[in-house]
């Protein structure tokens, strides 16, 4: 009896904590790529899953209404180290074959709210760049820092933070070959990160910083079936922008205000390949924000808003192979979205809400004051 | 394997994006396989040369646009058998690294590729720096501002110059004061002989290291040997090691004092990389110390010796390889023993003498356009092309309309503008 | 479109001297009511509410219903570099093509050049020029040789050497205030001087006004005196004058309120220690950064004192920040940061809690490289909950107000120079002219 009676209270704190059931209503809702723009309508969403988007609702159903706003997919960024218990740059070996990043990575961290209230709903939280494997990463929820079971990303560097002279490699030249070495031998059967990343069962976040790197790593992406997710340095490379990469994903960013033409005509320069753009923070390391602010600037050097919006939400959530589970509002697709007083690619749109599996985790202040 | 096919299916693309109709390019022709066409001309189709001859044999080509200059002499692409890799590619936690390949790292950015173009060179060979004992394995690449990695023909070089030993005690990167495993031996020259002695032997006992099997294919004759060495008791040396080791065939780098041991090279079955010449050493020659004694009436000895030879200008781009023939013509090589030396030699000794070299017809369009005379101090380049593409144009003499031409090839030549920046 | 582009084409192959133009079909916020802006001599000369009828030839620009704004000007174009007494325009290169073209491209119009206010004290000069495309003089593109003195407190410093700082700087202006009486001293005595002069020599000296130069630079008659000495005899003695010092003079016209302080402060505390000098001294004051000043609101309002404010989001949370003192994770300077780490109280609506409370805001990008992307920091701000109208004007009508060039720039009004910019409705610039003439427009091949 007493025993019914608490799984019954278990199970109703469950269902309130967690799934929740509401439509949300705006002036616009932007889906995400390939689908169309709803203009008046909402976004229903139950047990934490979109339902449909639609002008009416069903009976009884909590309706949240945003006058105006713009409603779009929750912010994915694939690049943080958001929580970070320290640094999460291990480069006491340059193949740290089964580091995992959220070893290191308080769910409770303030940084995950800031994360929330810059628009990102969900976060690649990985280790940095002073390792040629510097292990693996995975996925976090902003609100509350819950895992996204089976999401998971390994992070490579070929840059010059790898090169050190207490171990090798010293040089490109020897972290390439290695990299390619332990890639061709095979580990179809290793239970380590680099091992699914060399079959091909988890995506590999590759930091670049030379062209020639990027090439012979989408060489090898291609003869080995890798699941390649490059990640351009923001610092100004000419020659990035002559990289074929219809089809690739590609991180970029994040950019400053003081970014160079060179730097900010890139996006334009990938997008025309049809490449599968996404911006990064690089949170905490920068504000959140400045994934959105790397968009704009991007949107200031001509690229396509559309275009800048997917790169926000849907590009990278497919880079991870979620495209259907995050970074879009399809039905079935988690309840993440945020709301916005203006599309998000006006620099001076504000973000009025923020919905994480259905449940409504920031609002903005009612106005001027403090939170 | 995967990466030579992969090499291939880069050439074809660099194949396909070629103009179709023929172009001709009159002047004068230096063939430097023997004959010069005065006045003469060359007719470039699909990226190969079509006919090469006098100009009054010149056969019908239809409307194909003419470049008629006056003045102009053409002469095949400038091949550079010996430009090292930069300080940033040592790999410094070992000596030997004979498996590892420079094409691995190879850089398709910066201002050095377009710069090479400029000067009229088409096709260089990317040595390894001589700071390794046994370096890595060196990559032939296509020059313009669209560099292209040709291949990475597996030769394996040693070095007997004394960089390997000099920068011993932080063999790594220059100019870092941090210790570590980088310091380490050999910081004598008898230290080097014994790595270079020990690497050999583990070869030849087929150790299972990867850098002992690189090298072991090697000491079976699947790639070339090259030596870099400057001083002659150090080219006598590699001579008495080759001995050792049963190594036929000898390329040695740079080989400053070659002209006292003209009579001992001779008879062995070598090639000599010769250069650079320079009246004052700079930068890793006068470090090292080993090149204050150079003769610039080498090149004309090695002719007349009749030791095959090429020329290079190593690193040393502000007096690129065409000055470098200016200075052995200068010390009494012959015009057309010159232009062999920068590109019929260099072809034969990386083994592409079959695609480019020369002017001949089935040759890749390898070839520069000289405003006069080729190799004066008065004459400069107005068009190179690579593969039938133009690499660099001089943008008031020759047309955009008229060349399929790289991206940004027809600028300056002092290399992509960067945007400017405010320095305050 | 395609009539925008023609128009614009035709433009462009117009020559370079000061044209004509005419913009219509514009919405335009400044002048409810009106749509078309006729340009003169580089400037509006009129507005109208249909296409106005103007003889002769004219470049016409059809704005096809795009809004029309005054162009944007940057508030705080931080140029680095400082000498103490040097104006930051001499920083500035006017010939870098490729920086007008960003600018251009985001509709930035004129600059506002400020020394770097990383070092403590006095700074130098700031400055306000247009980009013009081109000028016959360089002196054509500068709207004020001196906006404001800037001056800063120092970044990278603890707590107590940041008080020192304040004695400093209290100081120094205290010394200025003594420099600028003695001065006025001297003239006042010279004045008396040449009144009991005899009437031969008073006329000499009559030709030059003895109340011309004291309140203003200071400057002195340059050498009244000495020739006088000559015929003295019991007549009275020429006053002697205090020595010059050009660092000073800057300062004196500060004290005279002929310009602003502009001073660079982060922190509440500073705010309220930067309203104390300026009661202190009787000064004109213009605060630069103020990331903190919201939570003095009130005091700002109170003395009518201007924040210029700089990037909305901060380039780094660990790296450098506008006011390093803050966060002490990069090197200090001065070795004492380790007593100082107290972060910055950053609010994302601090800039709406000041207009709320009638604070005049500017919004600048505060460095140089930055300066195309001013807008784009404005809009930032718009984010974080200030009034969309007023972000706007915060880079156009009241950036000029700040910087003492309201007369000249920032509105699209009767008068006003001709540095304009059309926005599509997303607020992108679609075209931007100077001076009347069209240097930007999308599309561009």
């Amino acid at each position: 009896m007493t025993l019914r009676l608490l799984s019954a209270l278990v199970l109703g704190a469950a269902a309130l904590a967690g799934a929740q059931d509401v439509a949300v209503q705006g002036g616009l809702v932007l889906a995400g790529r390939g689908q169309e723009p709803l203009t008046g309508g909402g976004v229903v969403v139950r047990d934490g899953k979109v339902v449909t988007l639609s002008h009416e609702f069903p009976d009884g159903l909590r309706v949240d209404r945003y006058p105006g706003a713009v409603i779009t997919p929750g912010f994915v960024d694939l690049r943080t180290h958001l929580g970070g218990l320290g640094d999460l740059t291990e480069a006491a070996e340059a193949f740290a074959l089964d580091v995992d990043a959220l070893d290191a990575v308080d769910p409770k961290s303030r940084e995950f709210a800031q994360a929330l209230r810059a628009g990102i709903t969900s976060c690649a939280v990985v280790p940095g760049d002073a390792a040629v494997f510097a292990g693996r990463g995975g996925l976090l929820k902003t609100a509350g820092g819950a895992r996204l079971e089976g999401a998971a990303l390994a992070k490579l560097s070929l840059t010059a933070d790898v090169l050190r002279d207490d171990r090798a490699p010293t040089s490109a030249v020897m972290a390439y070959s290695e990299l390619r070495a332990r890639l061709e031998a095979g580990h179809q059967d290793g239970e380590d990160a680099f091992a699914a990343f060399a079959r091909g069962s988890i995506p590999g976040l590759c930091t670049v910083d030379d062209a020639g790197h990027a090439r012979r790593m989408l060489e090898l992406e291609q003869a080995l079936g890798l699941r390649l997710i490059l990640h351009l340095d923001p610092r100004p490379e000419p020659e990035f922008g002559r990289l074929k990469l219809a089809g690739q994903p590609v991180v970029l960013g994040p950019y400053d205000l003081d970014a160079d033409p060179l730097t900010l005509a890139l996006p334009q320069q990938l997008a025309a390949q049809r490449a599968e753009l996404c911006f990064t923070s690089a949170a905490p390391l920068r504000d959140p924000r400045a994934q959105r602010v790397s968009a704009l600037l991007a949107v200031g050097a001509g690229l396509d808003p559309d275009v800048a919006l997917d790169a926000l939400t849907g590009a990278p959530a497919r880079a991870l192979g979620l495209g259907d589970r995050i970074g879009t509002l399809a039905a079935g697709a988690d309840g993440d979205l945020a709301v916005w007083s203006a599309h998000p690619l006006e620099a001076g749109a504000r973000l009025l809400a923020v919905y994480v599996d259905g449940r409504r985790v920031y609002r903005r202040p009612a106005s001027g004051g403090a939170q | 394997m995967r990466r030579s096919s992969l090499f291939l299916l880069a050439l074809c693309a660099g194949a396909l994006s070629l103009q179709a109709a023929p172009r001709v390019i009159r002047g004068r022709v230096h063939t430097a396989a023997g004959q010069t066409f005065a006045p003469g001309a060359v007719v470039v189709d699909e990226g190969k040369i079509a006919w090469v001859g006098p100009l009054a044999d010149l056969p019908d080509v239809g409307d194909a646009p003419v470049l008629d200059l006056a003045d102009v002499q053409v002469t095949p692409g400038l091949i550079d058998a010996a430009v090292p890799a930069g300080d940033g590619s040592v790999e410094a936690s070992s000596e030997v690294v004979p498996h590892l390949k420079l094409a691995d790292a190879l850089s398709l950015s910066g201002a050095i590729w377009g710069r090479l173009a400029a000067q009229g060179v088409t096709t260089v060979y990317v040595t390894s720096n001589p700071a390794s004992v046994i370096g890595s394995q060196g990559a032939l690449v296509g020059t313009g501002r669209e560099p292209a990695l040709l291949a990475h023909p597996g030769d394996v070089k040693l070095t007997l110059s004394n960089e390997a030993w000099r920068r011993g005690q932080r063999n790594g990167r220059p100019f870092r004061d941090s210790a570590g495993m980088t310091a380490r031996r050999p910081n004598t020259r008898m230290g080097l002989i014994w790595v270079l002695r020990e690497a050999l032997m583990d070869a030849q006992r087929g150790v299972e290291t990867p850098a002992a099997q690189a090298l072991g294919a090697t000491l079976a004759g699947q790639h070339g040997l090259r030596v870099h060495a400057r001083q002659r008791h150090d080219l006598e040396t590699a001579l008495r090691l080759a001995d050792e080791f049963g190594i036929k065939k000898l390329c040695f780098e740079e080989a400053t004092e070659a002209y006292h041991c003209l009579d001992l090279l001779r008879g062995r079955d070598v090639e000599v990389i010769f250069g650079p010449m320079f009246m004052e050493p700079l930068g890793s020659q006068a470090r090292t110390g080993e090149a204050e004694h150079p003769c610039l009436k080498t090149p004309l000895l090695l002719e007349q010796a009749q030791i095959p030879f090429c020329l290079t200008a190593t690193d040393r781009l502000d007096e690129g390889l065409a000055e470098q023939a200016m200075w052995a013509m200068r010390y009494g090589l012959e015009f057309d023993a010159a232009l062999r030396a920068v590109t019929q030699s260099p072809a034969r000794v990386l083994g592409i003498l079959d695609r480019t070299g020369t002017l001949e017809v089935g040759k890749q369009a390898d070839l520069v356009v000289w405003s006069g005379q080729p190799f004066a101090a008065t004459s400069k380049p107005l068009l190179v092309l690579r593969g039938g593409r133009a690499i660099y144009r001089d943008a008031e003499q020759v047309d955009d309309a008229s060349w399929d031409t790289d991206a940004a090839a027809g600028e300056a030549p002092e290399g992509p503008e960067q945007p400017r920046r405010q320095n305050f | 479109m395609r009539t925008l582009l023609l128009s614009c084409f035709a433009a462009l192959l117009a020559p370079a001297s000061a044209q004509n133009l005419v913009i219509t079909n514009a919405t335009i916020p400044d002048a409810p009511g009106k749509s078309a802006v006729l340009v003169a001599g580089g400037k509006i000369v009129q507005l109208a509410e249909g296409p106005p009828r103007v003889p002769g030839r004219l470049v016409k620009l059809d704005a096809q219903g795009a809004t029309l704004v005054a162009g944007r000007i940057d508030a705080w174009a931080e140029v680095g570099g400082n000498s103490g007494l040097g104006t930051a325009l001499d920083a500035f290169d006017p010939y870098d093509r490729d920086f007008l073209r960003r600018a251009y491209s985001q509709g930035v119009t004129a600059l506002c050049l400020t020394p770097n206010h990383a070092r403590d004290g006095i700074n130098g000069l700031a400055a306000v020029i247009r980009l013009l495309p081109e000028a016959a003089k360089p002196e054509d593109r500068v709207v004020s040789d001196a906006s404001a003195l800037c001056a800063g407190l120092g970044v990278g410093e603890g707590a107590l050497t940041r008080a020192q700082r304040w004695g400093e700087l209290r100081e120094s202006f205290a010394e200025a205030k003594r420099y600028r009486e003695a001065w006025l001293d001297y003239e006042e005595e010279l004045a008396e001087y040449v009144e009991k002069l005899p009437a031969t020599a008073a006329v000499d000296s009559g030709t030059k006004p003895a109340a011309e130069a004291p309140k203003k630079r200071g400057k002195p008659e340059k050498k009244a005196a000495p020739a006088k000495d000559e015929t003295k005899k019991d007549e009275p003695k020429a006053p002697k004058q205090p020595p010059r010092d050009r660092g000073k003079d800057a300062m004196v016209r500060v004290l005279a309120r002929e310009i602003p302080l502009r001073l660079h402060v982060e922190r509440a505390a500073d705010v309220i220690n930067a309203l104390e000098l300026a009661e202190a001294f009787d000064l004109r004051l213009v605060l630069e950064g103020g990331r903190e000043a919201y939570l003095a609101a009130r005091e700002l309002a109170g003395a009518d004192v201007a924040v210029v404010l700089g990037p909305a989001i901060p380039a780094t949370v660990t790296g450098a920040q506008p006011d390093e003192y803050a966060r002490g994770e990069s090197a200090p300077r001065s070795g004492a940061g380790w007593q100082a780490l107290v972060p910055l109280r950053d609010a994302e609506d601090g800039a709406a809690r000041l207009d709320a409370a009638g604070v005049t805001l500017a919004v600048g990008s505060g460095s140089l490289d930055a300066s195309p992307q001013v807008a784009l920091n404005a809009g930032l701000y718009a984010a974080g909950g200030l009034a969309p109208e007023q972000a706007e004007a915060a880079v156009t009508r009241t950036a000029a107000e700040v910087l003492g060039v309201g007369a000249e720039l920032g509105r699209v009004a009767q008068g006003y120079r001709a540095d304009l910019v059309l926005l599509d409705a997303r607020g992108g610039v679609v075209a931007t002219v100077v001076d009347g003439r069209l240097v930007y427009r999308k599309d561009a091949p």
